[in-house]
């Protein structure tokens, strides 16, 4: 799950959000996908890591171009993300309580020099995921996988034995407990077959066995990654990709002031080109009043939750009264304003964002979007605070500063004083996931790995997650919660696991350990040429696997 | 005999010095809270795999014991890990990142190009324009020329390089379309398009620092004019071209160097913000990235290698200088 | 017959410089211009030149060979400068351009004006003006070569295509007495030689005499005098020339009879000074300065008698040997100025220093008053009172009005400004007095009245005084005994009437002949 920080641009592709504002431009054209023509990705990164183990890409952007895995992400506009079969025949059939996951392969698969994809280089992909030496990835299942924490990895101690391939058409997965969710954790790029012949750790990241569309023809370390079609893939296989440019080329370090002023330009090659990363504000409202580059961009619905935590451990704050008075107080209307507007996000008051599935809307502390001075004070009192002194810890750059000013400005109206601790990111990064805790509050976004209500709740709620390098920053802990988060994790029912969701999402919002701020909206720019772009609900990203060129 | 044991001396002073800024870059990064491993450690990052990435890339060490470790690995090439997926950086090895999986030392050599392609072509364009600039705003002391070239260095020399360089995107790159917006060529692949992506970079590095030369030869110039060896070269029935061009400018540019050489020297070991606006991936776009990360191995290798570049500036501008000064050299 | 004529000459800058000048140069002449500094000989000679700058306005005639220069074509100027006109400047060190050799701005000079320059042509010219070894002098930077050598390569340059008029702006000023002695002569002899005319500038009446047949004394602007050489010196008419002849210190005039000291202030023995441990600046010199006693110390540039000077002064270590000053030895707390920084600064408050250039000396944006209580503040506990009366004190000693107390240095004269240095070395009564080459940079007539300020406050105070200079003359004034220094050493010490009226060494005679003597018909 991420952490959304203010350094955007460089975890673009790892980052995720909600369903499309999709222009109706946009949707008319996604009926057809044309194929052919040369796709241009402008991203600020300067280099793609394109080894499964320790990659964090999500399942529709670089790496879904080049590896499939066991199951991957349907995303379309204006719909919940859902998980469906990839190289799997389906999403996972599971016994012994949830705790035993079996996969069986379709036929006719095979990798770029055309050998045959088994189950037993998923296997090992999953495997050298556990090695050190290729740590960085996204590692759900090592805490899952039984006998998963000892494991240091093919290269050093043997097979992991929770992991069967009776054939190699069938692999099953023993987890250590019930886990209802395994269907989207063999999404991510771990479960991509790797065959054991091909695995050289050391340049795997740049030149890995594709099993998707594409495979990488040329890899300019810092300029461009170019890809080119993999003639062994099978379209009939294959359900989510549309595969339909000829040519990807990847253009890295790309400043995003400058790619965003190309995209506008729209020329040349320019035209058949996207921004991997946000636009950002200057050239949003240079867009407004250009009426061919609205037409291109593209506003994400509202996703990713942007929230203030209060360290439920620390002096006033360990009393509810004071956290509820919080809640009243914080003028959401004015944090909007600072992130950007109504572009920037919608007002939140839940936990699950809008686009997971099984999400129910509700608001706890009904005050409007400026908040209700008037019923802060009066919780105050009844804790029996007249003031309150309060520090806020926040990452130094003018964004997050002039959002920490906006949540300053807003409790100072029901008398609560906030000094506000500019520090580097890493710094606030590590204070709020360290053991300490020395902080009062701090605002934080947070998206989800992958589309479940799950990934909404359990990494900042659960009590498990406090320090150590956990994401749970108001530090709450309540045993109540901690066994509903356990229940819905075992419980492999999909619409049972979404209903146990909700109800945690209310029940930990009665404690007010943090107040729910925005849900945050992506925008994003392309070129006249390409079609089929939209960014859905879950991720607020361009689904990169469906976008195809105008012929 | 002097000059070997006074190159001795100098040699013995530019590593010592080297090892006090890798020392001190080495002190100031780990007091600083952020943890390098967790940049390997994956998500979720739980204690144990943190410790594991620690390990395995030698942060769990004391920090002092990692410097020797780093030191040592100069001579004698470092080993990451185990079995088939460990990692080696051979001698001299100057740090590994686990971020971009390959030696500092090699990282630094494929950069290196871009920003020296950069640097160089943009200091030759400034000195020419800024010391012409500057004599002619000199010798034409008090006319418009002076002033109009004075307004325009005083722009040149308070513009961010940020703005300029996009301001000359929108209008070379866009609106003109004359030049290409961004990347890098190799030269080795294409001399044309090399030269082609450089030229807006160059330009606006040049008219950015040559408003700093222009204000710095033209108060040279004029105090060299006032000098007694201008008034003889005058008083022997020289021509004006001459006083100025040869009397003149060779005194002008003894100070001129020194400050050339040193902005050189900076300007290799990283031109961050140029490169930034063109997308240009050279050294200072790595050392931001690695600043940006917490990839210890690479500041620190860039930190050396940018004081290395300023040490042998320095070198090298002293011994310019003793061609341009006769007084200096023995 | 009439080469240069110059008439009813006015020059203005922003200021008059010159008003109503006129003189005649004859072919084969010496025509000297006599006048202190702002008389406008300087400004004259370079309107010759059409090197005055763009803001001079120039009106009146000159008439160079029946041409008219006023208002001439510039490249008409340029083709007579260095061609049919030669100069020879004051500063031989400044006026070549540091970064190429000599030989190579000489040849420049000749092809500047189409003349051969071979290699041959350059050598047999700096042969000309006799220089002993033309081609290491060829080969040579400015830096290379001593003031003399580079004064003779100067002249080589100016006659090196055949000028018939040469112009010689002060051109021994800058110059030892023995080089300036060989200088006069080589210009005697090149006039005789080559049958040019000479206009020279100056301000020393030695110069005059030694080379001058006609004299024009110019002050402020305007000709005073007009004589030939003989006549003005024998019979001055004008009351300026009259002063300012007076004004020049002669030797043999007035020496000073030996004191009996009764301790001394000052004692080095065996003193050794050496530069980055490889240049021996001093090579052992033992001498002493008694309690109210004034040594002069006399040499030409490089003899060491500065550094003896900022030695004693705590300004450079002392290599070898001990230098005490009231008995304690300040060369060897010298040399360890941060472990001993306290006995350095209590030994430094007894010693006043006045050096050579008081422009340099004072610091510009600091007022007179400021200027000389600053060793008050540094080493005295002093409220403002007390310091504002010792600064009126010393203003009085000094004789200056109380009225300059709020100047700024620049807004003084030369003279002026190195009274407030003398006023300032001696705010703390030192006991001891090192005044290096104090009058040097001034005019003569402001030299001898500041010569006579240090002997009255010496009378008066009664300090030890290590007086250094080039000029016996000056020496003479001031000193009880003296000593001459010839590189590094002392080769002989005395009391004054007996080195300077009966030297023993060798050196010492060379240098007492080669002072020049304000009459011509002492020319060597």
């Amino acid at each position: 799950m991420i952490r959304r920080t203010a350094a955007v641009a460089l975890t673009a592709l790892l980052t995720l959000a909600a369903c499309g504002a999709n222009s109706a431009d946009d949707k008319k054209e996604s009926e057809g996908s044309a194929k052919g023509g040369k796709l241009t990705i402008l991203t600020a990164q300067t280099d793609i890591n394109f080894d499964p183990a320790k990659s964090q890409n999500l399942a529709i952007t670089t790496l879904g171009l080049v590896l499939r895995r066991l199951t991957t992400w349907d995303v379309q506009p204006g719909k919940p993300a859902q998980v469906v079969p990839d190289l799997a025949t389906d999403t996972g059939t599971s016994s012994d309580g949830g705790k035993t996951w079996t996969y069986t392969l379709k036929d006719g698969l095979s990798y770029a020099d055309g050998s045959p994809i088994t189950s037993k280089d998923i296997k090992y992909g999953v495997e050298r995921s556990f090695a050190p030496e290729l740590s960085g990835g996204l590692g759900y299942h090592k805490g899952l996988l039984a006998g998963g924490d000892k494991y240091k990895g093919p290269y050093t101690g043997g097979e992991l034995s929770s992991i069967e391939t009776p054939d190699d058409k069938t692999i099953v997965f023993h987890l250590d407990a019930a886990y209802g969710d395994w269907p989207w954790i063999v999404s991510m790029p771990a479960f991509t077959p790797v065959p054991k012949a091909k695995d050289d750790p050391k340049t795997y990241t740049q030149k890995p066995v594709a099993s998707g569309p594409y495979e990488i023809e040329t890899y300019q370390q810092g300029s461009a990654v170019t890809l080119k079609r993999n003639p062994k893939w099978d379209a009939k296989t294959d359900t989510v990709r549309t595969a339909g440019p000829d040519q990807i080329v990847f253009q890295l370090g790309q400043d995003t002031t400058v790619a965003a002023q190309r995209l506008i330009a729209d020329a040349g090659d320019d035209r058949n080109a996207f921004g991997a990363g946000f636009v950002p504000p200057a050239q949003l409202v240079q867009v407004q009043s250009n009426p061919s580059a609205k037409q291109r961009l593209v506003t994400s619905d509202a996703g990713a939750l942007a929230y203030l935590a209060l360290n439920t451990q620390r002096g006033p704050l360990k009393d509810v009264k004071v956290r509820q008075a919080v809640e009243y107080a914080v003028d959401k209307k004015a944090f909007q304003v600072a992130s950007g507007g109504a572009t920037g996000g919608d007002i939140a008051t839940t936990l699950i964002t809008p686009g997971i599935a099984g999400r129910q809307d509700y608001d706890l502390y009904p005050a409007g979007p400026s908040g209700d001075v008037a019923k802060a004070k009066q919780l105050l009192a009844e804790a029996g605070r007249t003031s309150l002194d309060l520090t806020l810890l926040s990452e130094n750059d003018s964004d997050s500063l002039a959002k920490a000013q906006a949540i300053q400005q807003g409790l100072q109206r029901a008398g609560i004083k906030v000094t506000i601790k500019p520090a580097e990111e890493s710094t606030v990064t590590d204070t709020i996931t360290g053991d300490k805790g020395d902080y009062d509050l701090t605002v934080s976004s947070w998206q989800p790995d992958f589309p479940s209500a799950n990934g909404n709740i359990q990494p900042l709620f659960q009590s498990s997650e406090i320090g150590g390098g956990g994401y749970n920053i108001s530090r709450y802990s309540q045993p109540e919660v901690d066994k509903l988060i356990e229940q819905a994790l075992a419980e492999t029912d999909a619409t049972k696991a979404q209903a146990l969701w909700a109800q945690a999402d209310k029940r930990i919002l009665t404690d007010a350990p943090v107040v729910p701020l925005i849900y945050t909206k992506n925008s994003f720019l392309h070129g006249s040429g390409v079609q089929n772009f939209f960014v859905a609900a879950f991720p607020a990203y361009p689904n990169y696997l469906k976008v195809s060129l105008k012929q | 005999m002097r000059t070997l044991r006074f190159a001795g001396f100098r040699l013995l002073g530019m590593a010592s010095t080297l090892l006090v800024i890798s020392f001190l870059t080495y002190a100031v990064f780990y007091v600083l809270p952020a943890d390098p491993a967790r940049l390997s450690c994956g998500r979720p990052c739980t204690p144990e795999r943190l410790a594991e990435a620690s390990a395995f890339m030698g942060y769990d060490k004391p920090w002092l014991q990692q410097y020797l470790d780093f030191l040592g690995g100069i001579f004698t090439g470092r080993h990451f890990g185990a079995g088939q997926a460990a990692v080696d950086c051979a001698a001299p090895c100057f740090g590994y990142s686990f971020r971009l999986n390959e030696p500092v030392t090699q990282l630094i050599g494929e950069r290196a190009p871009v920003t020296f392609s950069i640097a160089v072509g943009a200091a030759v364009l400034w000195l020419l324009l800024g010391v012409s600039s500057g004599v002619a705003a000199a010798v034409k002391r008090g006319t418009l020329l002076d002033r109009s070239a004075m307004v325009f260095s005083t722009i040149g020399v308070s513009s961010p390089a940020y703005l300029v360089g996009l301001l000359g995107i929108l209008l070379f790159g866009f609106t003109l379309d004359m030049v290409p917006v961004g990347g890098y060529v190799p030269l080795t692949e294409s001399p044309v398009d090399w030269l082609w992506h450089l030229v807006l970079p160059w330009c606006v590095l040049a008219l950015i620092n040559a408003a700093l030369y222009a204000r710095l030869t033209r108060g040279q110039m004029i105090e060299v004019l006032g000098e007694d060896y201008i008034r003889t070269a005058r008083a022997k029935g020289l021509r004006e071209r001459r006083v100025i061009g040869r009397h003149g400018l060779r005194n002008v540019l003894i100070p001129v160097v020194t400050v050339f050489g040193l902005d050189l020297g900076l300007l290799l070991g990283g031109a961050i913000i140029t490169e930034r606006v063109f997308s240009m991936q050279g050294l200072g776009a790595l050392l931001i990235e690695a600043v940006g990360t917490v990839d210890l191995p690479v500041i620190v290798g860039m930190t050396l290698f940018a004081a290395f570049l300023v040490i042998v500036a320095n070198f090298a501008v002293d011994l310019v200088y003793g061609v341009l000064d006769p007084r200096v050299s023995r | 017959m009439t080469l240069l004529s110059v008439e009813d000459l006015s020059i203005a800058f922003e200021a008059e410089a010159t008003r109503g000048v006129a003189f005649e140069l004859r072919r084969g002449r010496v025509l000297a211009l006599v006048g202190e500094s702002g008389s406008g000989k300087s400004v004259s000679a370079m309107s010759i030149l059409g090197l005055l700058p763009g803001t001079a306005r120039v009106s009146g005639s000159i008439t160079f060979e029946g041409e008219q220069l006023v208002g001439a074509d510039p490249e008409r100027l340029r083709e007579l400068r260095g061609g049919r006109i030669g100069t020879v400047f004051q500063e031989p060190m400044t006026a070549f351009n540091p970064v190429f050799t000599v030989g190579n701005q000489i040849a420049e000079a000749l092809r500047t004006h189409d003349k051969p320059a071979s290699r041959q042509r350059v050598h047999d010219l700096l042969g000309l003006v006799g220089l002993d070894d033309p081609r290491r002098v060829a080969r040579s930077y400015p830096h290379q070569l001593s003031g003399g050598q580079l004064q003779r390569a100067m002249i080589a340059m100016a006659i090196s295509c055949d000028p018939v008029l040469l112009i010689a702006d002060e051109p021994t000023t800058a110059l030892d007495v023995t080089a300036q002695a060989g200088i006069l002569a080589l210009l005697r002899d090149l006039r005789e030689r080559l049958g040019m005319a000479i206009l020279l500038i100056t301000h020393d009446m030695g110069v005059v005499a030694g080379l001058a047949d006609d004299v024009v004394v110019l002050e402020k602007g305007v000709v005073v005098e007009r004589a030939p050489a003989g006549r003005l010196f024998a019979a001055p008419e004008d009351g300026y020339t009259r002063a300012l002849l007076d004004a020049v210190p002669r030797l043999g005039s007035a020496t000073r009879e030996a004191i009996e000291p009764s301790g001394d202030t000052l004692v080095l023995t065996d003193v050794v000074v050496e530069y980055s441990g490889r240049f021996r600046a001093v090579d052992g010199v033992s001498l002493t300065v008694g309690a109210g006693e004034i040594l002069g110390l006399v040499g030409e540039s490089g003899s060491g008698k500065s550094t003896i000077g900022r030695a004693v002064a705590g300004l450079v270590p002392v290599t070898a040997g001990t230098a005490l000053v009231g008995g304690a030895d300040i060369g060897r707390a010298a040399r360890h100025p941060w472990r001993r920084a306290a006995q350095l600064r209590r030994i430094r408050s007894g010693i006043g220093i006045v050096f050579q250039d008081p422009a340099s000396s004072l610091n510009p944006r600091v007022t007179v008053a400021d200027s000389i209580a600053e060793p008050l503040v540094l080493h005295r506990d002093l409220d403002a009172a007390a310091r504002g009366r010792r600064v009126a004190e010393l203003l009085d000693a000094v004789r200056l009005p109380t009225a300059l107390r709020d100047r700024y240095p620049y807004e003084m004269s030369g003279g002026q400004r190195q009274r407030v240095a003398i006023a300032r070395a001696l705010a703390l009564n030192p006991p001891l007095l090192i005044a290096d080459e104090p009058t040097s940079a001034l005019d003569v007539s402001v030299q001898a009245r500041v010569l006579e300020l240090l002997r009255s406050l010496q009378d008066e105070f009664g300090f030890a005084c290590l007086f250094i200079s080039h000029d016996l003359a000056v020496v003479e004034r001031l000193a009880h005994r003296v000593a001459v220094m010839h590189r590094g050493t002392i080769v002989e010490q005395g009391p004054a009437p007996d080195v300077l009226r009966a030297p023993e060494h060798p050196y010492t005679r060379r240098l007492l002949a080669s002072v020049l003597v304000p009459d011509p018909a002492h020319r060597g």
